[in-house]
């Protein structure tokens, strides 16, 4: 069962997952689909335009994204965005409530005020290999696309791809092996990408 | 900075310019200048290029803007390309060019996911584009990578004109100023590289 231990106020994510319900089987990989709280996505997207990401590419060149990472200061600011402070409640505390529940141990965002954002666009890529953490990819993409424009996440040992996530949290454990083929045309996708170790 | 022994036959070169200010020479430099050109700018420190505003692409880019004095290879490469060339190119060209006036010399390395979208360089200041092409492997345009000089198309939405493929030790000129040449590098999706040192006259 998936127990979130807080207030109402402070639910972001969605009803359906919230105490009392099953939590879904476990095998290393789960996508949760319309996952968030109602309109969270929505005023994040807005909160997020015009973010300076930047093209990162590492060493092997095996992984070609655009990364931005915001850090919101420990204390709640009503000058920043809000949707951001709902994102660091949302790692805090229910994530690693929820995470917990289906993976079967106990785990925690380590720095749930850094938000971590990746975005997929024409040119993006990540060769296959494995997940170095269990990790939480929370979709906050716009408009879906076909899989042959790449940008899908694929799983390559189980046979799973998944479109681009709206409101999803994406758990993949430490050791599957993931990659996303090369976005070909001009889409874009974006997501807060969150380690999550032992609590 | 030595010019391969044909492209000192700018008679030739001029009457094929002459027919479509577009013109591919190969091979443009003594093919050591070349390989030692190459070998040089692999050995810098690459970058993602910074976002255009005025057109769309990704690739990794050197930019050197040439020092008084400085020895090392590319700096010289580029004082003869902004100092020497010009000259070399008005008996080609029939023109005489300048160079930009910050003399950055721009390298560039496409990679798999790397592209250029269509773009015609026009601007109230350049004048001729050129493309030198420093790339020594070969691999068929259906994996991108290749220079494409294209036209809008009402039926299929763009039409390809002409195709020029990475090229060892190449240099591609066209004027920008009195021709609206469209042109790009279609997206990059295999494990090459093509590397190329690009920019305008002015």
């Amino acid at each position: 069962m998936i127990a979130i231990p807080a207030r109402d106020a402070d639910v972001f994510v969605a009803p359906a997952l919230r105490p009392g319900l099953a939590a879904p089987r476990w095998d290393g990989a789960v996508r949760l689909d319309d996952a968030l709280a109602p309109g969270l996505v929505a005023e994040v997207a807005v909160a997020l335009t015009n973010l300076p990401f930047h093209l990162e590419i590492d060493d092997a060149r095996a992984d070609v994204r655009w990364r931005c990472t915001l850090t919101l200061p420990p204390k709640l600011d009503p000058q920043l965005p809000g949707p951001g402070w709902r994102l660091v409640r949302l790692l805090a505390r229910e994530l690693p409530a929820l995470a917990s529940a289906i993976v079967g141990r106990a785990v925690t965002v380590a720095s749930p005020h850094t938000l971590p954002l990746i975005s997929l666009r024409k040119g993006s890529y990540l060769d296959d290999t494995p997940a170095p953490t269990l990790e939480a990819v929370i979709g906050l993409a716009g408009a879906a696309w076909p899989a042959a424009w790449g940008g899908h996440t694929e799983l390559p040992e189980r046979g799973v791809a998944w479109p681009p996530g709206c409101g999803t949290i994406d758990l993949i454990d430490a050791g599957v092996r993931r990659r996303i083929p090369l976005v070909r045309r001009h889409v874009e996708a974006m997501s807060l990408h969150v380690a999550l170790v032992p609590a | 900075m030595k010019l391969a022994a044909s492209a000192h036959d700018t008679a030739s070169l001029a009457r094929a310019w002459q027919a479509r200010s577009s013109v591919r020479i190969g091979p443009f430099l003594d093919d050591g200048v070349a390989r030692e050109l190459r070998d040089a700018l692999r050995a810098q420190a690459w970058a993602a290029a910074p976002p255009s505003a005025s057109v769309r692409l990704q690739y990794e880019v050197f930019t050197n803007i040439p020092e008084a004095g400085c020895d090392h290879f590319t700096c010289r490469f580029a004082r003869w390309m902004w100092d020497e060339v010009p000259a070399w190119l008005e008996q080609v060209t029939g023109r005489r060019y300048r160079p930009p006036t910050d003399r950055e010399l721009v390298a560039m390395i496409y990679r798999r996911g790397s592209y250029l979208d269509p773009h015609n360089d026009r601007d109230p200041i350049r004048r001729l584009a050129f493309v030198i092409g420093l790339t020594s492997t070969w691999w068929p345009p259906e994996h991108g990578g290749h220079l494409e000089f294209v036209e809008p198309d009402d039926a299929d939405g763009m039409r390809l004109i002409e195709r020029r493929d990475p090229g060892w030790n190449t240099l591609d000129l066209f004027a920008v100023d009195t021709h609206d040449r469209l042109h790009q590098v279609p997206q990059l999706t295999i494990d090459v590289e093509r590397l190329t040192i690009s920019g305008w006259f002015i």
